[in-house]
């Protein structure tokens, strides 16, 4: 997707811009898994910071209803897996977002920002970058 | 974790005003809806939430929880958690929320403190 060089281990895929397209993630990440012989707490991780991106673009970041808004790129290396996320929403940098008050009331806590302190707290090595009209975020899950 | 859908089945609990929610499959953003909708269905006094067969939660099914959790508290009525997975209420600390909810093994445990 974004490098010349072909590697055997990676999975691709792309999304449509509906929640909808929630399974065919959690069924492609779960198939990454199972051919890496991943166990169950790495495919829950990766499908839970997919999917919080995901949905962050969708219900966010202006990409409902977009076709081909989000790609992403899993591969296997020595020391974990690495992603490598995109979408077309608009601007967001999930590193400088603020972080929530998990201290606040329960009414408040609510209000978001959990999905982003998930990514945060499970992957390594985050980082991101506008690259034209995309948002693109690469990280690592240990395994 | 593919075909990620929640069923949801509503019980009538062994206590007088208690309900049994038993949920099977993911609480995310797709689910989370419904399981809100459903909540919001009949007021007991309280509501049991068997989670031993949802694989999986997100923020937005942690978000409901809270939600419905606060509506409770704000009705004096109580929602319980049972069954939740290792990795789900890693979720919850992760999130500080495990000091709010208290996670019973199983329905029989959360139905042991509901008032007869």
């Amino acid at each position: 997707m974004w490098h010349n060089q072909a590697i055997l281990t990676d999975t691709e895929f792309v999304l449509h811009g509906s929640v909808g397209e929630l399974q065919r993630l959690a069924a492609e990440t779960a198939t990454f898994c199972r051919e890496h012989s991943l166990g169950d707490e790495v495919e829950f991780d990766l499908n839970l910071v997919l999917e919080e991106l995901f949905t962050n673009a969708v219900s966010h970041g202006e990409c409902a209803g977009m076709e081909k808004a989000v790609q992403v790129r899993l591969q296997l290396l020595n020391d974990g897996v690495h992603v490598e996320y995109a979408d077309r929403g608009r601007p967001f940098d999930p590193l400088t977002a603020p972080e929530p008050n998990l201290d606040a009331s329960l009414e408040e806590r609510r209000v978001g920002g959990l999905g982003v302190h998930l990514v945060r707290q499970i992957m390594r090595d985050l980082e991101y970058r506008r690259a034209g009209d995309w948002n693109r975020i690469t990280m690592r899950r240990p395994c | 974790m593919a075909d990620d859908k929640l069923k949801l089945q509503m019980l009538d609990g062994a206590r007088p005003g208690e309900k049994i929610m038993v949920l099977e499959g993911v609480l995310n953003a797709e689910t989370a809806f419904q399981f809100r909708d459903n909540v919001r269905q009949g007021e007991p006094a309280t509501l049991v939430v068997d989670m031993s067969r949802v694989r999986y939660v997100d923020s937005s099914g942690l978000g409901v929880l809270i939600g419905a959790y606060a509506s409770f508290e704000r009705n004096c009525r109580r929602l319980l958690l049972a069954g939740l997975n290792d990795r789900v209420w890693e979720l919850f600390r992760t999130c500080k929320i495990n000091d709010v909810f208290t996670r019973y093994a199983t329905v029989a445990d959360a139905e042991q403190t509901v008032p007869l």
